[in-house]
């Protein structure tokens, strides 16, 4: 088992959600050493954050968005990016980290796809979300 | 994929068997089934996800709709599922407190 880097590129379309999950529950079992649990996780945030992509694609009606997965495993620790290129949240340069305190559930649940996002929060050690007109990118950790 | 919604009637009750994975992909399906019994006039229903592999916060929310659409018909809407996987989707999303959530089909059918 080695640590390595892993990349995919997928259509923003609701078809290739499953794609998405296998290849991060792939890597993640064959070389992060984490336990299934954890993988399954995370396979279920990236899901999240996947679709998230997907609904601002939708949104401003761009049907040929792409969807890049940037997936870097080591022993006991995978981090996965999620980036898109569609409008974001709608807020100019939105921010929301699980670690210097900024997420709270009330800030959350107030988005429309706040139920995704508390989920995505709640199942990884590590969450970012930053995001601007330009696109935005998820970056997710789940550590032994 | 296989993804596949099937309809049992058990009395007054509506059984809703879900297999499969529950994304924004397939979730439209469960949907129009879910829109299709309210509009028949089935306000009794109890789903079951046994058989679901995969539950994300698409398929909660067509989850709620459905019991918002049966509840404001008098009704009410049950769930079948023991599979941790998924029960961990509805702890995090505090949505236990909103579904009562059975252990087994019969179970759920007779106190529905």
């Amino acid at each position: 088992m080695a640590a390595g880097d892993f990349s995919l590129k997928i259509p923003g379309r609701a078809e290739y959600m499953s794609v998405a999950r296998v290849f991060i529950a792939t890597v993640g079992v064959e070389r992060s050493q984490l336990s299934r649990d954890r993988v399954d996780d995370l396979t279920i945030a990236v899901s999240e954050a996947c679709t998230n992509a997907l609904q601002a694609y939708r949104d401003a009606g761009q049907r040929d968005g792409r969807i890049r997965l940037l997936c870097s495993a080591e022993p006991g620790r995978l981090e996965v990016r999620v980036e898109d290129d569609g409008p974001g949240f709608g807020q100019p340069d939105f921010k929301l980290t699980s670690r210097d305190g900024t997420l709270t559930a009330s800030a959350v649940m107030g988005l429309e796809n706040g139920r995704g996002l508390s989920l995505m929060f709640a199942l990884v050690d590590e969450a970012e979300v930053i995001s601007s007109a330009a696109g935005t990118t998820v970056r997710l950790v789940t550590q032994r | 994929m296989d993804f596949d919604v099937s309809v049992e009637r058990h009395n007054d009750v509506t059984l809703v068997a879900v297999r499969g994975e529950l994304d924004i992909s397939t979730s439209p399906c469960l949907r129009d089934k879910l829109v299709e019994l309210a509009t028949n006039g089935d306000t009794h229903l109890v789903i079951d996800l046994e058989a679901v592999e995969f539950l994300d916060s698409t398929g909660l929310g067509v989850l709620v709709g459905g019991l918002k659409r049966v509840r404001s018909n008098g009704g009410d809407l049950a769930l079948v599922c023991t599979k941790p996987r998924i029960l961990k989707v509805f702890e995090i999303t505090a949505l236990t407190k909103v579904f009562t959530i059975f252990g087994s089909r019969d179970e759920a059918i007779s106190k529905e």
